[in-house]
């Protein structure tokens, strides 16, 4: 049996030039080889003998039929086992989709706007030193934004909301500085004017929440 | 695929990613065989390969809205079913030791002259209509159970079935240098087996006639 050399083509080789799948030139090359060559004669011959014993393997029959039952219990999309979703029927599903894009686009705008209040929080309580809990720093930690979050629960003279560093500035010169830390959890999701770091970090905090929660939500659906 | 093949199966498709049961249950209906023949020759047992159908349409229905208009929705179907073929055959043969028949990947060939002396010329061998008999099939079936099972997939997507090496690639999620490789690969190691096994094959079928 020869010594197989580098000029004898691979088997490989030959099942891709069997299937076409090499370029023309190395179609071209083969096939020049194939025509002196006894031994990869052979080989290809017999590389088309096991090719054609599978294809000659016949098609079987569905024993029965695999069509899923047309009930609204079926969940097409999500996961089974992170969310419990209602049955869902066609206006349903139509509106879970676009309440899952809203929901990201949403988480965006809650971070974003909670960069922009951080950031007027931030040049308003430059020029005071930051007398307020949570001004001077950049970094948002999440108890800062709970500390903070408190001191938005103590009434205070109301202030309007605004979205330019500018002019939040002004207003928020007059903002006391927060006295007593009352815990009022709840009323943090209901938008006080003041207090415009905490807000800032809330929203931050729950935008980045949003987006991690909207993009694992579409990785277990893929 | 026709034009208006495609058309209808995109429209089938957006009605399934709304919900639509029945527009998905038409796909079942178009792809019901080759998932079904896929999940059967990589598993080798009918009920089992039936029980993974249904699931691999129910997981397909669940993730429908995964699916990327545009892209082939077979590749996308068999991607799961083969998946789950998959995961079975890891659970249920963890423990199997790769046959240790000598079988390797590489260029083993039987010896030239003996081959020639095996192969007979059947004049009675209708190429057009060559049926195999039910025990060369299962020798056959049994040959592609001994593959690794990334060429087992590859050769069944090629050969059995006759999918393109695109969808072959988008199928098992690899490059085309990949698929060119495992399907050399199965088919080399499945001609080894079937020379193993000759004496089981029907004189008549030991290697089939080649006409050019």
């Amino acid at each position: 049996m020869a010594q197989q050399n580098d000029e004898h083509l691979t088997t490989e080789q030959l099942s891709a030039f069997l299937d076409k799948q090499l370029s023309p030139q190395e179609q071209a090359v083969f096939d020049a080889h194939l025509r002196t060559c006894p031994q990869c004669q052979y080989n290809l011959a017999d590389l088309q003998r096991t090719i054609a014993l599978l294809r000659a393997l016949p098609q079987v029959a569905v024993p029965r039929s695999f069509m899923l039952p047309a009930q609204p219990a079926l969940v097409p999309a999500g996961s089974d086992s992170q969310s419990r979703r209602v049955p869902l029927d066609n206006s349903q599903r139509v509106k879970r989709h676009i309440f899952r894009r809203s929901f990201g686009a949403l988480s965006t705008i809650a971070a974003v706007l909670g960069i922009v209040f951080l950031l007027a929080g931030f040049f308003s309580a430059l020029p005071h030193g930051g007398t307020s809990s949570a001004t001077s720093s950049p970094t948002y930690p999440s108890n800062q934004g709970a500390t903070s979050g408190k001191t938005i629960g103590t009434p205070g003279p109301l202030e309007p909301h605004s979205t330019q560093p500018n002019g939040a500035a002004t207003p928020a010169s007059h903002a006391p500085p927060p006295s007593t830390g009352q815990s009022l959890p709840p009323v943090l999701n209901i938008s006080t004017p003041e207090g415009k770091d905490g807000i800032g970090i809330l929203l931050l905090v729950l935008g980045i929440l949003g987006l991690i929660f909207f993009r694992r939500r579409r990785e277990d659906t893929t | 695929m026709a034009e208006q093949a495609r058309e209808d199966e995109a429209l089938l498709v957006a009605r399934s990613q709304h919900g639509d049961v029945n527009a998905f249950n038409s796909l079942v209906l178009r792809y019901q065989q080759t998932t079904y023949n896929v999940i059967l020759r990589m598993l080798g047992d009918p009920d089992l390969a039936a029980d993974i159908t249904q699931d691999a349409f129910l997981a397909a229905f669940r993730a429908i809205s995964s699916f990327h208009q545009g892209s082939s929705f077979r590749a996308w179907l068999l991607r799961i079913a083969s998946n789950l073929a998959c995961d079975h055959w890891r659970r249920t043969n963890r423990h199997r030791v790769e046959s240790l028949d000598l079988l390797t990947d590489e260029d083993e060939q039987p010896p030239a002259n003996l081959l020639t002396s095996l192969a007979e010329t059947n004049p009675e061998l209708n190429p057009e209509e060559s049926l195999l008999t039910s025990e060369l099939q299962q020798l056959i079936s049994r040959g592609l159970q001994e593959l690794p099972l990334d060429q087992r997939i590859a050769v069944i997507l090629c050969d059995v079935q006759g999918l393109s090496y695109e969808e072959i690639a988008s199928t098992t999620e690899t490059s085309l240098g990949t698929v060119r490789s495992r399907i050399a690969r199965g088919r080399a190691r499945l001609r080894s087996y079937l020379y193993k096994h000759r004496e089981l094959l029907p004189r008549s079928y030991r290697l089939l006639t080649d006409r050019e």
